[in-house]
């Protein structure tokens, strides 16, 4: 069949579409914007559904299923907690339903039942509609899911790499209301705050032309461009998770060209991109830019791939002995991804290296901590902890001793944090 | 210059050989059992010698320099890489008289940038007619740390075996030769396997497949299961390991391991230290059916995981109910070291088919403590992050944690844990878990 013919066979009402959703389902819907005539034709069947599971990874649209307990076996559960849910009672993510997220799966793995509910681009001549700005692990739930329903929206960009599904790939589409604005899910922020770009003088240290470049995006990581972190270096390639505006401006201005890249050279790869609108229209259609899914982008056999590879991420704590908890927006419940891959992958990439940055006191608690929080996860072992910035320098803990540790750690610590933190390390590492 | 000149001319007694050590030096001894000879010859030099630090991988001798005395303290400055249970060093680390440095993911001497050696003390075969030189049973880092060290003194032991793999040096490249004869073995018997390890064996047994490249880790328990028959009635099953746990060797010698299957190096047994029995190590000498190779190559991430459906089965001492494991400290107590766990816990997780096992009696001291808990004591080292942390077994059960919430976790894992400790861990759970 022509996919033209398949496409118009498929085309439907929401209210047609989420009719193929069945007892024991279970929806989950796509990171980002959620498509929103789905979720209301779905929450307009929450009586007649019973044992129907709906996951939606971070809330922004109030389908109106947030106010109360589960109902006629109708549960849903969001995995982030959002400006939304805060305004809610119920529903708010706990630790306890927190996903221990494991490799290659973010959220919960995929499994047989799953009806996958996503966001696409209108199908373009060969039938291939774009999944815009963020691959995510869209691709991955798309493949794996019993039944893909898919909004087509306009605004859905084309993009290069990995980030298409073929009409024959969905089972039913539904018009987009484009009427209605795209929330976004990250917070997203270009303030440089002063501890940032003392950072990122340190961080600039480190940097070498022609590295491959992997920056988080937390606060300080999403600074450090802006902040001069890559000032003056030539030939800088990119294999991140998300690809913030400051780094893509980098690549705009052919600081970054991927010319000594030895995976994907002279492209910049990524599995989302976040920026202002500039940002994300340059982005659009741009044969440089490559987004690929989260699975592939921060396994770290494939970040190993990249030579002098450096990996910088933001933790949330460490302790004396270069354990890192870097978890997302600093709640317990919200694993960083990718961090641990790229942290690792980095190490065994030849000639890489892996940077934690942070500012050395939030809210007067000291970052460099004795002990971390038991519940905290432990997000890098001390086996690969490599190096530390905060506004008080660099430390490197490859191949030191507790000691060493300690002494490098403490130095970086805020000055009024030192003290106590010294008295307790001399317990701890010496006679 | 033939090479046997090379060597009759580096041939030198131990006293001789250690003048090579300065004031301020950075002595290592290479990971394994240290070189005898070397090690008294160093301790001798005391008197005369300050501020040499001195990095000991794997501590098992005692050369005096533990005990409390200034003249050592003067001399040397001591740190190791692993403590062991009841080892020489323990009062020594417990009473934080010495340093500790944590293991690392992939071997630091890959990096030459981080850390230069001035003298390196090891120990090697006497060598064949080509002139290479034999690591014995087991060649860890021993080749990045002689390319990495200035001066590099062996003592040469005609009871080392020779194995194929990556397992040679040449007589060009070690400056010292000093001739001392002893046993080829740690000397340390294996310890008696625990009473869980018949039933433990008989759970993993059953997450095993035909086909199936297996690790198994150092420690009491995981040692001695395929001596209490885990890999039994199995087919084609291939062995990419760090060690060589007791049983594995026969295993080879019967075919149930015959490494058909292996994605890389196949045929082959791979490990990076060899042991066993007499007979074991008689078996594995010149035998092509075992490779043994740097641990580089070995215990690396991104090596381990080239073999589809890795099972690595580890030894645990403690699990949180949220899947965090720690095989080496409770709090900041060290009673071990990462060892290769680390590298394999992220490789077989990112083996296709892989799964990665933590074995660990329900129970420790006598029954008294759960070494499931709540959460770990603070200051504990994490071996295993949550996210890596796929199997759980204890002599009651199985507990799959991969893709599980917290509380589905907890729950898995509290089912495993001793019917004693169940409703206690319950109620903690509630209360910190907010179950």
């Amino acid at each position: 069949m022509e996919w033209q013919e398949d496409y118009k066979r498929k085309l439907v009402s929401a209210d047609e579409a989420v009719r193929q959703i069945a007892p024991g389902d279970r929806v989950v819907f796509q990171d980002g914007p959620e498509p929103e005539r789905l979720g209301r034709a779905l929450a307009a069947r929450r009586g007649q559904l019973r044992d129907v599971q709906v996951i939606v990874p971070y809330p922004t649209v109030d389908f109106g299923w947030y106010d109360g307990p589960a109902e006629g076996g109708f549960a849903v559960r969001a995995l982030w907690d959002s400006p939304l849910l805060a305004t809610k009672k119920a529903q708010r993510p706990a630790f306890r339903d927190a996903y221990a997220r494991s490799l290659q799966v973010w959220g919960p793995p995929s499994g047989g039942n799953d009806v996958f509910v996503t966001r696409v681009s209108p199908p373009d001549e060969h039938g291939v509609c774009f999944l815009g700005h963020s691959v995510w692990d869209k691709k991955e739930r798309a493949t794996k899911a019993r039944l893909v329903l898919a909004e087509v929206d306009p605004r859905m960009a084309r993009t290069y790499g990995d980030s298409f599904l073929h009409v024959s790939e969905v089972h039913h589409f539904v018009e987009a209301d484009v009427s209605r604005t795209l929330s976004s899910t990250h917070a997203y922020s270009e303030a440089v705050p002063e501890y940032a770009r003392k950072i990122a003088a340190h961080l600039r240290e480190l940097v070498a032309d022609g590295n491959t470049i992997q920056l988080g995006a937390g606060p300080t990581c999403v600074a450090l461009p802006l902040a001069g972190a890559f000032e003056g270096k030539s030939d800088l390639g990119v294999h991140t998770e998300t690809l913030v505006g400051g780094l893509l401006r980098l690549a705009q201005q052919r600081v970054i060209t991927g010319e000594r890249k030895t995976l994907h050279r002279h492209r910049v790869v990524a599995a989302e991109v976040v920026g202002t609108e500039a940002d994300l229209a340059w982005a659009a259609n741009n044969p440089i830019v490559e987004l690929r899914s989260l699975g592939y982008v921060a396994d770290p056999a494939v970040v190993a791939k990249n030579d002098y590879m450096l990996a910088v991420n933001e933790a949330t704590a460490i302790d004396l002995t270069g354990q890192v908890s870097a978890l997302h927006g600093g709640t317990r419940n919200g694993p960083a991804w990718g961090t641990a891959g790229f942290a690792v992958g980095a190490l065994l990439a030849r000639g890489g290296r892996s940077v934690f940055v942070m500012p050395a006191m939030r809210n007067g608690v000291s970052s460099v901590v004795v002990n971390l929080d038991p519940i905290a996860e432990v997000t890098v072992t001390r086996t690969a902890a490599d190096l530390v910035v905060t506004e008080y320098g660099v430390a490197s803990l490859i191949g030191k001793s507790q000691r060493e540790r300690a002494t490098e750690l403490i130095a970086l610590a805020h000055p009024d944090a030192r003290a106590e933190l010294t008295k307790q390390a001399r317990k701890l590492f010496w006679p | 210059m033939d090479w046997r000149d090379e060597y009759k001319r580096k041939l030198v007694p131990a006293d001789e050989a250690l003048k090579a050590v300065k004031n301020g030096d950075f002595v290592s001894f290479t990971t394994g059992r240290e070189s005898q000879s070397l090690g008294y010859a160093l301790a001798g030099r005391a008197t005369e010698l300050k501020g040499v630090r001195i990095h000991i991988q794997t501590p098992g001798l005692d050369f005096g320099w533990y005990d409390r005395d200034p003249i050592w303290e003067q001399a040397f400055e001591i740190k190791v890489g692993y403590v062991f249970p009841r080892g020489v060093v323990r009062e020594w680390i417990d009473e934080r008289r010495g340093d500790y440095v944590p293991g690392q993911i992939i071997p630091f001497e890959e990096r030459k940038d981080l850390r230069q050696m001035d003298v390196l003390l090891a120990e090697v075969s006497p060598p064949d007619e080509h002139g290479f030189c034999s690591f014995g049973a087991s060649v860890w880092n021993k080749k990045e740390q002689i390319r990495a060290a200035r001066t590099v003194i062996a003592e040469v032991n005609t009871n080392l075996i020779r194995t194929y793999g990556d397992n040679f040096v040449h007589v060009s490249e070690i400056d010292y030769f000093v001739e001392y004869e002893r046993t080829a073995g740690w000397g340390i018997k294996p310890p008696a396997p625990p009473a869980e390890s018949k039933p433990i064996a008989d759970l993993v047994a059953t997450l095993v497949k035909d086909g199936d490249c297996v690790q198994v880790g150092a420690g009491s328990l995981s040692e001695s299961l395929p001596s209490s028959g885990v890999f039994n009635n199995r087919a084609d099953l291939g062995m990419h390991t760090e060690m060589t746990a007791r049983g594995m060797v026969r295993l080879v010698r019967e075919g149930v391991i015959n490494g058909k299957r292996k994605q890389i190096n196949t045929g082959k047994a791979v490990a990076t230290a060899v042991g066993g029995s007499r007979e074991d190590m008689a078996y594995i000498n010149m035998n092509p059916q075992f490779e043994v190779y740097t641990s580089a190559y070995v215990v690396n991430p991104k090596i381990i995981c080239l073999n589809d459906n890795l099972f690595s089965i580890n030894n645990g001492l403690m699990v949180d109910l949220t899947g965090q494991i720690t095989a080496e400290a409770i709090g900041p107590r060290m009673l071990s070291g990462s060892g290769g766990q680390p590298a394999f816990a992220w490789g077989a997780n990112m083996s296709r088919g892989g799964r990665y096992v933590e074995v660990l009696p329900a129970t420790a001291s006598g029954g008294t403590i759960s070494r499931i808990v709540p959460l770990l004591p603070p200051g504990t080292v994490v071996t295993v992050p949550r996210y890596l942390a796929d199997i759980v077994v204890t002599e009651y059960g199985i507990a799959h944690l991969k893709g599980k919430t917290i509380r589905e976790r907890a729950e898995a894992l509290i089912a495993i844990a001793h019917p004693d400790f169940r409703a206690g861990l319950r109620k903690d759970a509630q209360r910190i878990l907010d179950m």
